[in-house]
């Protein structure tokens, strides 16, 4: 399975070297926490954490 | 004849000076008329802009209720798994749904809960119909959770961005735990803060990870 890598600014879970969402380069291997968001306008947790893409997000990047 | 001449011709140039004279103060009248029309339309528009704006803080707080009435829709269920599988059952999750119309909110994963998946749905059918068959699940817990057991586990905000110089910080984790601390210098990029412990005997500088930090008031 390819090492999967966390966008330092969005925080969005990706394999690629480049941020799907906010299409930053700045990624981090060094992440904890996994939130899938579905349907972020229902979310609770999306509005929470402010997220308004549909995407894997890490909770806590480092 | 001359004086008759001289005589019509000065009444020629008093009718042209009144005619003028009756044109500048009609134009006169017609800009103090527009002046009076431009007030009244801008009243008009302070009137419109005063309704539009009581317009949209109404708009504000139905979506505000309507915001609220959908966030209370959600419902949070822990899902039991096996551990260390955390990883696989979400990216099954993520492809079932995908694949198929379920109308699931979100999956949380956190490291404090392992061999637990928590999922948002707006009721526990569909929370069952979303896990049926995934390898991996062990069950369901009973109930739902309260968002506010959640919430404290959802980082909103990197703690470095709440660290300044001179702050006093208590150590939470790593091998300088529980001992109080100033920061002297903040790396906002890499997340570190170089800090000196107040507890030692000799004040030397240490970079630790500031999420290992906590502000103390």
């Amino acid at each position: 399975m390819p090492k999967e890598l966390a966008c330092k600014n969005c925080k969005a879970i990706t394999i690629g070297k480049v941020c799907p969402v906010c299409h930053s380069t700045d990624l981090s291997s060094d992440w904890t926490g996994i939130i899938i968001v579905f349907n972020p306008e229902k979310s609770q947790i999306a509005q929470t954490l402010e997220i308004k893409t549909a995407h894997k997000y890490a909770l806590k990047v480092s | 004849m001359k004086s008759k001449k001289i005589q019509n011709d000065f009444d020629d140039m008093m009718d042209y000076d009144n005619k003028n004279n009756k044109g500048e103060s009609d134009l006169n009248l017609d800009t103090s008329k527009n002046i009076d029309s431009d007030i009244l339309d801008n009243k008009n528009n302070q009137k419109k802009y005063t309704n539009s704006d009581i317009d949209t803080e109404e708009k504000a707080n139905q979506l505000r209720s309507t915001n609220n009435s959908r966030s209370s829709d959600s419902k949070f269920f822990a899902i039991r798994i096996t551990g260390g599988q955390e990883n696989i059952v979400a990216n099954v999750i993520q492809n079932k749904i995908n694949s198929k119309k379920i109308d699931l909110y979100s999956v949380l994963i956190l490291e404090h809960f392992k061999g637990y998946v928590i999922v948002e749905a707006p009721d526990s059918n569909i929370a069952y119909e979303a896990l049926y068959g995934i390898r991996h699940v062990r069950g369901q817990i009973r109930g739902d959770l309260p968002f506010s057991d959640i919430e404290k586990y959802l980082v909103k905000k990197p703690v470095v961005t709440e660290l300044n110089i001179d702050d006093t910080v208590e150590v939470i984790a790593g091998p300088f735990k529980s001992m109080k601390a100033k920061i002297t210098r903040v790396d906002y990029e890499k997340q570190e803060v170089t800090v000196l412990l107040l507890d030692s005997p000799y004040q030397i500088p240490v970079t630790v990870d500031a999420n290992y930090l906590k502000k103390t008031p």
